[in-house]
């Protein structure tokens, strides 16, 4: 277990930037997530850990001392892999002792750790089975105690549940975050998945075209980002663009034609200037009435809605122009308050919930 | 499939022949022709002879071809295309002209002309059938097999020992038969490169039935069929890989 630095570190292929100074740091026994979209870079940030992609500018450090400079070999991480490249032609017993064998690990102590491993990641009766002889999630969970059984300084997950089916995704997730956290070590995974990001870590990385635009707990990403476009990945989300008219103490007062929208500001916006603003669809009330003390409220009529089974989403057009996408408890739904394309509701949402974004981010 | 089987079944039945000549259908039962392979002209020196050199011939191709077939496969490098092009040539030069070259080189060289030129020159000629055989195996295993044998703790040679081999053994396999089977009757090109003392199995059967019309190479050829069947059964059942070279 260790601690991993990522020193301002670039890496480009010919005249192809895919990192550009990239500098995180992920804590001892930190779980962190690297989420953005495919060819964002995330996976060399991955592979620059694990020592297949050498930085071209920047340095590594896990635990504190500079790795750049060794192979993979070298290092001492465990890597899980997508397709998990489990050995074809080895047993899970000897999948599992791989890693211990090139480490020279006496034959008793060798087999009392692949069976300890054995017993974690719940394989037990497996170990003479061949690869393919394995489901999906038994063949994931083979990889990870091949890569846990070298008591590596840090974790490197890549894509780790992607390649199974949802029931059983959730499943893993939860076996994954019970054995990150009963060993407590170094974790960084790799997903384009913002769910598998904000369930299983303590922090995510948010990386696009080869940078990091935020870092924070799932919580503040998804309650408080700083960055628009950290907002639309993450979850679903309603943006807009306004204009500051006025500011009013605590509240900035911003307009999209005759929409009036008041928010709660923290970070300064000029008199005049363009901005951004965001709601979440959980955030929006639709009542068939103009509640009395609401006070940003927007008329519109339903569009659509589709049924999620929890909640329903509400896609209303308003006479500003904008479609609002609202959540709403399917409860609701089942007494009899159904809401129905081509009806007329009225939105309304709390100024501290509106996030409020730089225009040209 | 008729015109791929014809003439094997031919060959059979012409052997069991007891006519003098070979003629179909054939008319009385016969083992004498497997008798008389003896008496073709040192079959037996011959045969051991091309035995050595399609056995060694098979094993240094596969030893160059491995070297090369992971740089095809796993690496990029300056005029790629035209190298490989130039690996995989001799396929497509006629046996004839390769023979002709290697004789060339030979008289140029001044070197002895023994079982070692026989040798050379068959290594020319079928270097270019492992070299495929391994590259269509590399390209079927997976890459981050590899990696995950380094990220392990393995160093090169470790991995390319416990993964990387495992992985291509079908392809070193078939990419062997290949050169011992096109070296061990390979005609066109021993021609020119044996000499008085030193003989290959086709070169003395050719000999034979240019001299003697009956059935004994027929009978010959029959042994030679069904042994050369049964490996490829055998190996086949192991390890899968005829459908390995005509997938590369």
């Amino acid at each position: 277990m260790a601690q991993v630095d990522l020193e301002d570190v670039s890496f480009a292929l010919g005249s192809t930037e895919i990192l550009r100074n990239v500098s995180l740091t992920i804590a001892e026994g930190e779980c962190l997530a690297l989420l953005g979209p495919s060819g964002c870079g995330k996976t060399t940030t991955l592979r620059c850990i694990a020592g297949f992609v050498v930085p071209t500018q920047g340095n590594v450090r896990i635990g504190g001392e500079s790795v750049v400079n060794l192979r993979p070999n070298q290092r001492n991480v465990g890597l899980v892999f997508q397709d998990y490249a489990l050995f074809p032609h080895m047993s899970v017993r000897q999948n599992i002792a791989y890693g211990l064998e090139r480490r020279k690990v006496g034959k008793a102590e060798l087999a009392r750790r692949v069976e300890e491993m054995v017993a974690i990641t719940h394989l037990d009766g497996l170990e003479d089975r061949r690869p393919d002889q394995l489901s999906g999630g038994q063949r994931q969970r083979v990889a990870l105690a091949r890569a846990l059984v070298i008591k590596p300084d840090v974790l490197l997950l890549d894509e780790p549940l992607g390649a199974l089916d949802r029931l059983l995704r959730e499943q893993m997730q939860v076996e994954l975050k019970r054995i990150q956290r009963d060993l407590g070590i170094t974790t960084v995974f790799v997903t384009h998945d913002q769910e598998e990001a904000l369930s299983l870590s303590d922090r995510i990385a948010v990386m696009f075209d080869g940078r990091i635009i935020e870092t924070g707990t799932p919580e503040q990403l998804y309650h408080t980002p700083q960055v628009r476009g950290v907002m639309s990945f993450l979850g679903t989300s309603n943006i807009w663009k306004a204009t500051v008219d006025a500011a009013d103490g605590p509240h900035l007062h911003l307009s999209c034609g005759d929409f009036r929208v008041r928010v709660v500001a923290e970070s300064r916006h000029p008199v005049g200037t363009a901005a951004q603003l965001g709601i979440r669809p959980e955030h929006i009330r639709i009542t068939a009435e103009p509640p009395e003390d609401a006070v940003n409220c927007i008329s519109g009529r339903i569009e659509t809605t589709v049924y999620k089974g929890a909640h329903v989403e509400i896609y209303v057009g308003t006479a500003a122009g904008i479609e609002f996408l609202a959540r709403q408890p399917a409860v609701s739904a089942a007494s009899g308050a159904t809401a129905r394309a081509g009806e007329r509701v009225y939105l309304s949402f709390d100024p501290e919930n509106v996030l409020l974004f730089p225009s040209e981010d | 499939m008729a015109v791929l089987v014809f003439p094997v079944v031919l060959t059979i039945l012409v052997s069991f022949n007891g006519s003098q000549f070979i003629e179909f259908p054939p008319k009385s039962f016969s083992m004498d022709w497997y008798v008389n392979i003896a008496k073709i002209n040192k079959i037996g020196e011959a045969t051991l002879l091309s035995l050595l050199v399609a056995s060694l011939t098979g094993i240094l191709t596969v030893l160059m071809a491995i070297p090369a077939a992971l740089a095809i496969a796993r690496h990029g490098f300056p005029a790629k295309a035209m190298i490989v092009a130039f690996l995989l040539s001799p396929v497509a030069v006629p046996m004839i002209a390769i023979g002709i070259a290697i004789l060339q080189f030979f008289v140029w060289t001044g070197l002895p002309f023994n079982w070692i030129t026989l040798l050379v020159g068959h290594v020319v000629l079928t270097s270019a059938y492992p070299v495929r055989t391994i590259v269509a195996s590399l390209t079927l295993s997976n890459p981050s097999l590899e990696e995950a044998a380094a990220s392990l703790g393995a160093n090169r040679w470790t991995v390319f020992r416990t993964v990387t081999l495992p992985q291509i053994t079908p392809g070193l396999i078939s990419g062997f038969l290949f050169a011992f089977l096109i070296s061990f009757d390979n005609y066109p090109i021993s021609i020119f490169l044996v000499r008085a003392g030193v003989t290959t199995m086709p070169i003395e059967v050719f000999n034979y039935i240019s001299q003697q019309l009956d059935p004994t190479p027929a009978a010959f050829s029959t042994i030679y069929i069904v042994i050369v069947s049964a490996i490829i059964v055998l190996v086949e059942r192991r390890f899968g890989v005829i459908s390995l070279s005509v997938r590369g």
